[in-house]
């Protein structure tokens, strides 16, 4: 009986080694894969964040701090592809995701800063369209009853001064 | 027709021209008022920038006067000996820039070129796996007018960098005794998704 145990512990250890050993490059590669995956993902996601920093025309200071901050994931990022190039794929991916974290919490607040941006300009435009409105109604409102008025008086008034004296004959002018 | 009939149509004519002023001054008012009114419009809410450019430097570090300097170049560099310089870049663009610094090692007699940059087949790359990259924000109007500032959001640097020479470096130069270390600024292209030469260029020669 204690034959058959040291067999089957001998059986057991060996199983369980080779199940470990086998284990071990499946987990590694799905570490590397997961780390080269987080790190496109920081890549196209620094890349959008370029893109609307482009389109912002007012670098006010609370644009500036954010532009450190992508300079900062920036610099995860590289981190992130010198851990992975070390074959360090974990510490790799734990970058490339703070990365990602970073970029995704600075796009929240540039799309936040365009959209207020947007919603001011059109409060602005608003406003212009509203007072340009009110000065073309006063603008007719005084052509009307004061300009217009005065035009034809004042037209009359010279007509008024022509002197024309027909002869006798039909449609002859002296 | 009489004397008194044709003076009678000009005095008509006449007056009828002046309404007619009347109405042509009425109208190039008007006129002008819109015009304005489009040109303040358009001057205060599409203001067009002027173009704007980025700005690369080499410095040395003077102990004495423990100030940046452009002047005291090295003009000799050794294998066993590395030279420090300092580089820096100010952004005087309109909008932000991811830029890149690429460092290359060139035969002295190499032209150096603000369209096209320096080909990877004659040079050698310093530091190609660990490349310079910056992103920077723009200067702001007060900013640009700044002169002699080493320190700001638009400011990269002054950073150090360590050139070194040594046989693989010259390996690819047919006359290793005089060469030139150029620098190359680079920046992100969104849209092409890869850095793009700004036509930015700064060189050391040197005796090896």
């Amino acid at each position: 009986m204690k034959r058959y145990q040291k067999i089957i512990l001998i059986l057991w250890v060996f199983g369980t080694t080779t199940i470990l050993y086998n284990q071990i490059p499946i987990a590694q590669s799905q570490a590397e894969q997961e780390a080269s995956a987080a790190i496109q993902e920081a890549d196209e996601k620094l890349t959008y964040v370029l893109e609307l920093l482009e389109e912002i025309s007012n670098y006010d200071e609370d644009i500036r701090n954010l532009i450190l901050q992508t300079d900062d994931a920036r610099q995860l990022i590289k981190e992130a592809k010198d851990n992975y190039a070390s074959s360090n794929f974990t510490i790799s991916y734990q970058k490339a995701t703070g990365a990602i974290l970073q970029l995704d919490s600075i796009i929240g607040e540039i799309d936040s800063k365009i959209q207020s941006k947007t919603q001011n300009k059109i409060i602005i435009f608003s406003l212009v369209g509203v007072l340009a409105g009110l000065g073309a109604i006063v603008f007719s409102f005084l052509f009307i009853s004061k300009i217009y008025p005065w035009y034809e008086k004042k037209k009359l008034e010279e007509y008024s001064k022509l002197e024309i004296r027909y002869n006798g004959s039909k449609g002859d002018v002296k | 027709m009489t004397r008194e009939k044709k003076s009678l149509i000009k005095r008509v004519k006449s007056k009828l021209t002046q309404s007619q002023v009347n109405r042509m001054i009425s109208l190039s008012i008007i006129l002008v008022v819109v015009a304005s009114v489009i040109g303040i419009s358009s001057s205060v809410f599409f203001q067009k920038k002027p173009d704007g450019f980025s700005e690369l430097s080499l410095l040395m570090y003077n102990d004495l006067t423990e100030n940046f300097e452009s002047n005291n170049y090295p003009t000799h560099i050794y294998s066993y000996e590395n030279v420090s310089v300092y580089f820096m870049v100010k952004n005087f663009e309109n909008s932000a820039k991811y830029y890149q610094l690429q460092i290359k090692v060139v035969e002295l007699t190499q032209n150096v070129s603000s369209q096209q940059p320096i080909s990877a087949i004659s040079s050698f790359f310093l530091y190609a796996n660990d490349t310079f990259e910056k992103i920077l924000s723009p200067a702001t109007n007060s900013e640009k007018k700044e002169t002699g500032f080493f320190a700001g959001d638009y400011i990269w640097g002054p950073t150090e960098l360590v050139l070194y020479v040594n046989a693989e470096v010259v390996s690819k130069l047919t006359s290793p005794n005089f060469l030139k270390i150029v620098f190359e600024l680079w920046e992100f292209n969104t849209e092409k998704e890869n850095f793009q030469y700004t036509g930015v260029f700064a060189f050391l020669e040197l005796d090896y």
